[in-house]
């Protein structure tokens, strides 16, 4: 009898870009976190370069920028995540809809809708926020 | 009376009673006093063949002489030429198949096309069993129900994993009337589209996905019946339409990233057995998946569940039970003792 022989090309960063295919935000939330990670290094760098040599001083705001605007996705996954735990996986859940037709008096809570909502809110928020660090 | 004639009898008279009904009551606001006795004359003679015909057909369907799937062939060839009028399909459209296959020995994919006829129905699935029968008998693709149900026939297409007998040729066809197959690059492959299921049963395996009572003698021997109201089966019913099909594990950027992570499927069942009021296993199945490559691995990129066919959700499910974890650690609730 034959050895069933397989090949795996799982394991390699790269394959990230195959979510490109079917889902944007899950790309861009997986690759703004990796390119956080490394960011994350270099800033905590900066910042002890900057608390002990008083260098860097300009760069930091725009790091700072930067890390701000690479979390934001994190950050709106965070919130979804919440809002999908609090009503118990109707919020942002992709649910079968024909479970969620016999579920609709849960879902068409103002509960519901606030959790919904929250996302969005908590995202104006941040880039205001951003907005007016900038301009400070 | 012939059989035949009388669906043509009452569907005529379906169009001619309100079309004489209209005419009647057009007549009657007009106050055309004349036209009063020939429409009320017609439309009684409509009624009447209606009734009739309806009866008849009544009669003869409640006494068994006739059985309504059973159709002439003439009456199946006029009702299929209908269709094929109604809907166009006569039209059809050759599409060129660029099939990634997965060489073994060579270790790579390999790029073959193929021309298939499709009209408006052809599943990918349906093109791809035409191209092994007349082009190329060598193609090997797995696939069992052909019906959404068993869940053997998943594959990219156009770099999206679906499973191909319900995937539309001509609804994912690309520009120069192309479309794009190949194997779930997030498995490992065998050979052309097959791809090998093992870890994938293994990771399955690894969450306990069965219930689990205290009373051993009572699992394999239960002698009541555990009722569970409505608010009980919800909690878990959506997660239990899985069918293993595998496309959520080869959409997870994590999987495919890292194979040691259990992944969707798993993760989900996981939850879905935890949320079970039957099961009894509570704080050690939070335990099984309290790892890093469990539903710590998960960083929610939410991409299982849009390619989920069945809308199990197993991203909302891993997000669930990652509360259920943090809960039970912190205060230590896991319900153990249903």
């Amino acid at each position: 009898m034959l050895e069933k022989e397989s090949f795996d090309v799982r394991g390699r960063e790269m394959n990230l870009l195959k979510t490109l295919n079917y889902d944007k935000e899950a790309f861009l939330h997986l690759a703004s976190f990796r390119v956080l990670i490394v960011l994350s290094i270099f800033m905590s760098a900066m910042f002890f370069a900057n608390i002990l040599f008083g260098l860097f001083g300009g760069y930091i705001k725009a790091a700072i920028v930067l890390a701000w605007l690479l979390i934001t996705p994190q950050l709106y996954e965070v919130m979804k995540a919440f809002s999908l735990i609090t009503s118990g996986g109707f919020a942002f859940g992709k649910m079968n809809k024909s479970f969620l037709d016999l579920m609709r008096e849960k879902t068409n809570k103002l509960s519901y809708k606030v959790l919904v909502a929250l996302p969005a809110i908590g995202i104006i928020i941040w880039i205001a926020v951003l907005a007016a660090f900038i301009a400070v | 009376m012939k059989k035949s004639i009388l669906p043509i009898l009452t569907y005529s008279s379906i169009i001619a009673v309100p079309l004489f009904l209209f005419i009647y009551a057009i007549s009657y606001i007009f106050a055309a006093a004349y036209m009063y006795v020939p429409i009320q004359a017609l439309l009684g003679i409509s009624l009447a063949i209606f009734c009739i015909s309806n009866g008849i057909e009544l009669f003869v369907y409640k006494t068994g002489t006739k059985n309504v799937l059973r159709l002439s062939r003439h009456e199946v060839d006029q009702t299929k030429s209908t269709i094929s009028h109604l809907v166009g399909s006569k039209s059809t459209k050759t599409i060129t198949f660029n099939v990634k296959r997965f060489n073994n020995k060579e270790k790579q994919l390999e790029l073959h096309k193929y021309k298939v006829q499709v009209d408006k129905f052809t599943s990918v699935l349906t093109a791809l069993l035409k191209v092994k029968s007349h082009s190329d008998s060598t193609l090997s693709i797995r696939c069992s129900c052909n019906m959404g149900i068993c869940g053997s026939c998943g594959m990219e297409v156009n770099g999206k994993p679906v499973l191909a007998c319900e995937t539309n040729v001509l609804k994912n066809v690309k520009e120069g009337d192309e479309i794009e197959i190949s194997p779930m690059t997030g498995h490992p492959m065998v050979k052309d589209l097959v791809t090998d299921f093992d870890d994938f049963f293994s990771k399955h395996i690894s969450v306990a996905p069965y219930l689990e009572r205290k009373n051993k003698e009572e699992q394999y021997n239960a002698k009541e019946i555990y009722n569970q109201s409505n608010d009980d089966i919800s909690k878990f019913l959506p997660y239990s339409y899985c069918i293993m099909c595998g496309l959520c594990l080869d959409a997870c950027p994590v999987v495919n990233t890292n194979p040691q992570f259990a992944g969707p499927q798993a993760l989900s069942q996981g939850y879905r057995y935890y949320a079970d009021s039957r099961d009894q296993m509570g704080e050690a199945r939070l335990e099984l998946v309290n790892a890093p490559e469990m539903v710590w691995g998960c960083e929610f990129a939410g991409a299982c569940s849009d390619a989920c066919p069945k809308g199990v959700d197993p991203a909302g499910a891993i997000q669930l039970l990652k509360f259920e974890v943090m809960k039970n650690s912190l205060v230590g609730n896991a319900p153990d003792n249903k």
